[in-house]
């Protein structure tokens, strides 16, 4: 199907070349419905070899043309042909302009669909097409940032303002807890790596393996929906499938689009931490609140005196301006037989956190070449380089101690020389005054002392060959290869590993490397069979094979006298060989010479074998049928459960084909859908079927060690999910006026759970197909233009999605037994998928400033008692959308992206530590509302450093005081832009040129008090990351950025 | 004729794609071991048994001991762990991830002995080593097992049959849901596990377990019992035939070299000079004066140990900050130490009280007072007169074991012991038996047949 689209491009390129006595020309210019002019047209003379393409500026010409009469036709894809009868005079000549008209019908087009394409008319499934401009609009590194909003049912929730952090991307709902809730991603028919842990969540972050995909190199996205659109891809299907194609060459000559990009980056807020005497007079109150006297012991050691001659701001010195550039060229390039597209770019995205930025180096070519009329050969690569330069967040320091543990009465710098007494009265150097403090966090000690490097190497290639041995039958083989490198090198100065100068550890390097590379291979038959004139058919038939191989040591450290800088600036480290000559006191010596921990090596391994198969059938253009129908086996699947089966039906009826539709008068188009299926979700870790033995070589007594570290699980398998969809395309007004409503319904079960067993078990976890989860919803998309005259157009498009979520099993297990690491949600049958399950709060109580709870009676009670924890509050939100507005006014264009989340909350669990028990971290300036004597009604409790006074042992009080509301309405981007006409500068010739600047995330309306609404915190598991997104624990808020684009066409 | 070529290029190309089906490819086994491969040889056994001596030394490095030290008297509030100032409080919830911790690491003990034994039948070995690979096993097992019961359930005694809620007997390793057995069930496994491993183990074992080592623990389980007959004639079984010896330097927490004293110790190998696998992380990170100490002592400790001066006093230091003294110790300091699990010296108290019980052989008793008196105070004044009574041993027995066993969690068992046993005993002002003296399971040990504890009531 998709070389269906080739051909008629290569019909559309087809230059006509002819030699002829005449020396009389038409000539004319081709302009767009906009008036634009339009290159590439193909215009020729109807039953002759003579025509022309436009050029640049729309102008063509057909020369030497003979007097008489013509019939002229201009053609290009996605418009209607114009067929205009000329006259061609005895002498001089002609000129035939022309305006081309979209074909609403045609332009609306091909779109991708799993193993082919189809035209949107005929699409019987979900399907949701995003062009090239809407992705690359955001300046973030990640094209999946820029979805949100844009794609009804689609909730991109964007990673923190972190360089190149991961969005958490879910389609309609989330019906996953331990295995992935992450769509399929597939590149140019490749299932990419797509593992967010591939490195843990080391500092506060998750790779993002999306990363290094350069977004200016994808032509489209199409989002995959429901299981008639995704039952094609089995068992990896349920989740929704997002299949990113990538731009190819395309007509004759060579075409160039240059565009740069220069920016800065922003928080979207501020914390608002105490600054030091309001910390110190906090401080005492609790302390004096206690019933003690005097001065309270200060934490991290600090005497009053120097307390109170301090006042650090640990924002400032995390938080700054970040500078971005990027910088990207594409070629399309076209010969004969061969069209070729070649994109190169450069970008550097620093955010506002002090010393983090992403770069991004990429370069991609596809290759498309017709070896003969009914063969042709597809080829395609990407090579790309993304390094982060990393700083540590949230729990891991940085910023996130700066909204905790570093507080302001802790300086920078020792200020004094310090100096240690020695039992024979000799006075040693401790600090010097200019030496980093030591005593407690030191977010500027922690930067400087570190440097941390995060490089991912990524190549996406594949080879495709199309051979059509008989007319209609196009048999395809595809290989395709999928490679990344991620190398994480952290150093850690003396400097940082050194508390005072007696101290004398060395300087470590420390590298985690991950190869990965992902095989696929499939072979496919697609045969067009025409019945008769009301009765076509198309059948594919395919299989695939796919491997994928991790491989990755665990960290390589050293840390000798030798080591000076990162493993990657320091290569003669890594050999094994160079052995320090001198041991310091307090190294750690390695097992292996030269080597803390050699590596030790973690492999893993899985693979699938397919047999797919998709019937469409078309009954007079206007009823549309598919059946499709897969079977996956997985190396991941238990052995009793190897092979899955799933299959979709679906249909689909142009009622406005239909007289009594017609005849309304209301309709320009309108057509039903309805589709059912069974999709799968294989997104297991590897080898969970088998139970594991680990082996230590070196470990106790100097021995080597094995034991039983998880059982195994000979039934594992797929999450199965049955998906029923129906919508209803409407068009009005010539279609000037479009709208869509899906409704759908997805009953999950065998949902995998990574359970914890009762721990006198011995085992931490192990999976099992328990649970079943119900996610139903609607989603309605509306778009117009509103206005769409000459100079001025108005087009709007809206978007609305709900979705309600619940489980509704999940075995025999409690709520608490689906281990979700450091998320405070958990999984309660009858609620949704990431509930939050808590104490609740009642009131401070006005006599004694304790916090009141309820027990689960709803009876007031000073004990704060995990026992009475009730599900209360939902991380996801009930609904999601956009609202897209362009408003063009001849050369200007001004664009406007509103997103919102509705119905969901988020739990601030750092605000439990922020504002709850008074300890060794700062807190925000809401406290200054508290209880201080009996009568108060204070918004927090007394202050105390007593956790008895909040009616438990810890100050870690997980209540419903800290959750809230988290509605939000985002402006997320607002553009001007400047079109110039084309021009020319000495022999260079500007087809089309455009100044940008824009703002993202600029302003937000929300109730939500702490940072950013719009939160996906770092992860510590799959769990995690489908339970606790807008769960923020210290996260570092969005970012805000102001960006000046250029592009250039020529 | 077309359609018949279609056809024919249409089953070429099913037979292509048939190429691919080669059912073999899904078997992608990993590389690590599975279950059913991983014990095939005496070796692989050995390395399983090791591991769990790997895990107990992750057990006793202190974390576990912590959390008994937390419950007693000896220690202040610490400010800086809150898992340890809940557990100071006896106020445990479901969620106190170093609880949790300390139970998992006994269970994770118990799995891995069970792996044992199963896959004793799996290989060929002699009769010897059979039987050696299952005492070994079991002894750990009983360890776990003794000390899970002992923090996490009401002491032996505290009903008169024992039928209150212990914890689960983990004798398999499959991950059945299991109920809570009562703790006169675990005391009997403990001690059929014991009476098999004193009987199979080797005398001498290198650093790992041998069968003076149980007899030991049968000992320090007997006298917790109440049994001071057999805790006496155990204690005297090892003081008099085992290679150990009291130590005549102080400190027990030696290094490189394991005190004379330490009838089984969790042991940091050395890995070069002043480097060891070092399994005593709990201890130093906690306890250390060197570092930002999290555990520190009682006012009232601190004075009863220090008052009569002598070597063992210099383990103690005062420190100010602004208005404020805080009392430490610095027992911990070393960088490296092995950890006596079981020694001589507990064998000879436990001995000295419970002969005052017995009210038998009290000059023995005396005796073994005075060797520890005079190696405290590095001089013979505060020595018991050989004529003192067996309140006078029992009392002396009481106060040097508070002080020679410190920080290992002893104190809190001999206090509920004695409290179970109809003594009046209150902790920091608490009933010995407040529901909140047996730490709080984690949430998920919960299941239908298993009640969590009661929390609380220390308060």
């Amino acid at each position: 199907m998709k070389s269906y689209t080739q051909k008629i491009l290569t019909v559309v390129g087809a230059l006509f070349i002819t030699v002829s006595a005449f020396s009389q020309n038409i000539t004319g210019t081709v302009y767009d419905e906009k008036g634009q002019t339009m290159p590439g047209v193909t215009v020729r003379i109807e039953a002759s070899t003579k025509g022309d393409a436009s050029d640049m500026d729309g102008k063509y010409s057909i020369e030497n043309v003979a007097p008489g009469q013509y019939t002229l036709v201009f053609t290009f894809i996605g418009y209607k042909d114009l067929v205009q009868t000329v006259t061609m005079p005895a002498t001089g000549n002609l000129t035939v302009n022309k305006n081309m008209e979209v074909d609403a019908e045609v332009l609306s087009e091909f779109v991708v669909v799993g193993y082919g394409v189809q035209r949107k008319r005929e699409v019987t499934g979900s399907i949701t097409t995003v062009k090239p401009k809407d992705i690359t609009d955001i300046p973030a590194p990640s094209f999946e940032a820029a979805l949100q909003g844009k794609a009804a049912g689609v909730q991109v929730t964007q990673g923190s303002g972190m360089a190149g952090s991961a969005s958490v991307v879910r389609i309609r709902g989330i019906a996953s807890i331990s295995a992935g809730g992450d769509p399929l991603y597939v590149v140019d028919g490749i299932p990419i790596t797509q593992d967010y842990f591939l490195n843990g969540n080391r500092g506060g972050m998750n790779t993002n393996p999306l990363a290094t995909i350069n977004p200016n190199d994808i032509e489209s996205i199409d989002i995959l929906k429901d299981a008639a659109a995704t039952g094609i891809y089995g068992s990896r299907g349920a989740n929704g499938v997002i299949l990113i194609t990538t731009k190819r060459g395309r007509n004759k000559g060579v075409k160039f689009d240059f565009s740069a990009r220069l920016g800065t980056s922003h928080p979207t807020a501020r914390p608002n931490m105490l600054n030091s005497s309001q910390y110190l007079q906090l401080y005492q109150e609790a302390w004096e609140n206690d019933g003690n006297v005097g001065l309270a012991p200060l934490p991290g050691g600090v005497s009053w005196d120097d307390a109170r001659k301090t006042d650090t701001d640990w924002v400032d010195e995390t938080i700054g301006v970040g500078f971005k550039q990027a910088y990207n060229l594409g070629v399309s390039r076209g010969w004969d037989k061969v069209n070729a597209f070649f994109g190169v770019g450069y970008e550097d995205n620093g955010t506002f956190l002090i010393g983090n930025s992403y770069e991004r180096t990429s370069f991609r070519t596809n290759i498309d070449w017709q070896l003969a009329k009914n063969l042709k050969l597809g080829f395609g690569t990407s090579l790309s380089r993304g390094v982060n330069n990393r700083v540590s967040a949230a729990w891991s320091g940085g910023l996130g101690d700066a909204m905790s543990t570093a507080l302001p009465i802790y300086p920078i710098y020792w200020g004094t020389d310090k100096y240690s007494y020695l039992a024979n009265g000799d006075s040693v150097l401790e600090h010097a005054a200019t030496d980093f403090w030591t005593n407690g966090p030191n977010p500027v000690r922690q930067r400087e002392g570190q440097e941390w490097r995060t490089q991912e190497w990524r190549s996406l290639s594949n080879v495709r060959l199309d051979y059509e041995p008989v007319k209609n039958l196009i048999v395809s083989g595809s290989f395709a290869f999928d490679y990344m490198d991620l190398r994480d090198d952290i150093y850690t100065d003396k400097l940082l590993r050194n508390a005072n100068r007696l101290q004398n550890f060395s300087s470590r390097a420390e590298r985690y490397p991950t190869w990965v590379d992902n095989w696929n291979t499939n072979v496919t038959a697609n045969y067009m069979y025409d019945l008769d004139d009301n009765n076509s058919f198309t059948f594919l038939v395919g299989s695939e094979y796919q491997q994928s191989r991790n491989r990755g040591l665990n960290n390589i450290t050293r840390e000798d006298p030798s080591v000076t800088g990162p493993f990657f600036r320091n290569r003669d480290l890594l050999n094994q060989e160079f052995i320090p000559q001198e041991i310091v006191e307090g190294d750690t010596i390695a097992a292996v010479p030269g080597f803390i921990n050699g590596g030790s090596r973690v492999t893993g391994r899985s693979n699938f074998i397919s047999y797919f198969a998709r019937v469409n059938y078309d009954f007079k253009r206007k009823y549309f049928a598919q059946v499709s129908a897969r079977v996956d086996g997985s190396s991941k699947f238990g052995a009793n459960n190897r092979y899955g089966f799933f299959p979709s039906a679906s249909a689909g009826w142009i009622l406005s084909d239909e007289a009594f539709i017609e005849d309304l008068g209301v309709f320009s188009f309108l057509k039903l859908t309805a589709g059912v299926g069974l999709v799968g979700n294989a997104a297991i870790p590897d080898y969970q079927q088998y139970g594991s033995f680990a082996i230590v070589e070196n470990s106790y007594n100097n021995e080597p060690i094995r034991f039983l570290a998880t059982p195994s699980n000979p039934d594992i398998r797929w999450e199965t999910a049955n998906i029923i969809d129906a919508s209803l395309e409407m068009g009005f007004f010539e279609d000037r006026l479009t709208s869509k409503i899906s409704v759908y319904k997805k009953n999950t079960r065998d949902v995998l759970l990574n359970v914890s067993p009762q721990p006198s078990t011995g085992f931490d976890n192990f999976w099992d197909n328990l649970g079943r989860i119900v996610n139903q919803g609607v989603e309605l998309e509306i778009g117009a233009n509103i206005i769409d005259s000459r100079d001025f157009i108005w087009r709007s498009d809206l978007n609305i999605a709900y979705n309600d979520n619940k489980i509704t099993s999940i075995g025999d297990y409690s709520p608490d037994a689906v281990s979700g690491g450091t998320n405070d949600t958990r999984v309660v049958v009858g609620a949704p998928v990431g509930t939050n399950f808590l104490v609740r709060f009642s009131h401070v109580d006005s006599e004694t400033g304790r916090p009141v709870y309820l027990d689960l009676n709803g009876n007031p009670t000073f004990t704060w008692d995990p026992a009475n924890r009730v599900p209360i509050g939902r991380v996801l939100p009930k609904a999601v959308g956009g609202w897209t507005n362009t408003w063009t006014y001849k050369r200007w264009e001004v664009g406007l992206v509103v997103v919102y989340s509705l119905g969901a909350n988020i739990y601030d669990s750092s605000s439990k530590r922020q504002l709850g028990v008074v300890t060794d971290w700062n807190m925000r300036t809401e406290i200054f509302d508290r209880w201080r004597q009996p009568g108060d009604e204070a918004a927090f409790p007394r202050l105390t450093r007593l956790t008895e006074t909040h009616g438990a042992g810890t100050p870690w009080i997980n209540t419903d005081m800290w959750l809230h509301q988290g509605d939000y309405m985002r402006f997320r981007r607002l553009s001007v832009t400047y079109n110039l006409p084309s021009f020319t500068v000495g022999a260079m010739k500007f087809d089309r040129a455009s100044v940008t600047a824009s703002a993202m995330n600029f302003f937000t309306i929300t109730n939500f008090g702490g940072l950013d609404p719009e939160i996906a915190r770092d992860f510590e598991n799959v769990n995690d990351r489908n339970m606790s997104p807008n769960i923020s624990y210290l996260t570092p808020p969005q970012e805000m950025s102001f960006v000046l684009q250029f592009n250039l066409n020529f | 004729m077309k359609s018949f070529k279609t056809l024919t290029i249409l089953a070429a190309a099913a037979a292509l794609l048939s190429l691919t089906s080669c059912e073999d490819l899904l078997d992608k086994k990993p590389d690590q071991l599975t279950p059913d491969e991983a014990i095939t040889n005496p070796q692989h056994l050995q390395e399983l048994l090791n591991s769990v001596y790997d895990i107990a030394a992750n057990t006793y490095d202190g974390r576990l001991q912590n959390l008994g030290e937390l419950l007693g008297d000896n220690l202040i509030r610490p400010t800086q762990n809150d898992d340890y100032a809940e557990v100071w409080q006896r106020n445990t919830i479901f969620f106190n991830g170093s609880v949790g911790d300390g139970f998992r690491q006994s269970y994770r003990a118990i799995l891995r002995a069970n792996s044992v034994i199963e896959n004793i039948g799996n290989i060929s070995l002699s009769e010897d080593e059979v039987l050696r690979f299952e005492a070994e096993a079991r002894f750990l097992r009983a360890l776990a097992h003794f000390d899970v019961v002992r923090l996490f359930a009401q002491p032996y005694g505290f009903t008169p049959s024992n039928t209150h809620f212990g914890v689960a007997i983990r004798t398999f390793t499959r991950p059945d849901a299991l109920p809570r057995s009562t703790v006169a069930e675990v005391y009997d496994v403990v001690i059929s596990d014991l009476i098999f491993a004193e009987a199979n183990l080797p005398d001498q074992n290198d650093v790992y377990a041998n069968k003076w080592a149980a007899k030991a623990l049968l000992s320090r389980v007997y006298f917790q019992m109440h049994e001071y007959n057999l805790a006496a004639s155990y204690a005297t079984e090892v003081i008099e035939s085992s290679p150990f010896t009291l130590a005549d330097t102080l400190t027990f927490y030696t290094w490189p070299e394991v005190s004379s004293e330490a009838i089984f110790a969790i042991y940091s190998a050395p890995r070069g000079e002043n480097v060891s696998d070092n399994r005593s992380g709990a201890f130093r990170n906690n306890y250390s004066t060197l570092v930002n100490t999290i555990l520190r002592l009682q006012p009232e400790y601190y004075n009863a140990a220090t008052t009569n001066g002598g070597p063992r006093a210099t383990f103690y230091e005062q420190t100010t900050q602004d208005d404020n003294t805080f009392f430490e110790t610095n027992i911990f300091n070393a960088d490296n130490f092995h950890i006596p699990v079981l020694s001589i010296t507990e064998m000879r108290l436990t001995r000295a009280e419970a002969l005052s019980y017995l009210n038998l052989n009290l000059t023995t008793a005396v005796n073994d007072i005075n060797l520890i008196r005079s190696r405290a105070y590095g001089n013979d004044l505060f020595n018991l007169p050989e004529s003192a009574n067996a309140d006078q041993i029992k009392s002396a027995a009481r106060n040097e074991r508070r002080f020679e066993l410190a920080f290992t969690g002893d104190r809190t068992q001999q206090l509920k012991r004695r409290g179970a046993e109809g003594e009046d005993i209150l902790i920091r002002n608490a009933p010995w038996d407040c529901p909140g003296m047996a730490l709080q399971f984690p949430v998920t040990e919960q299941v239908d047949g298993f009640p969590l504890n009661p929390t609380g009531g220390c308060n």
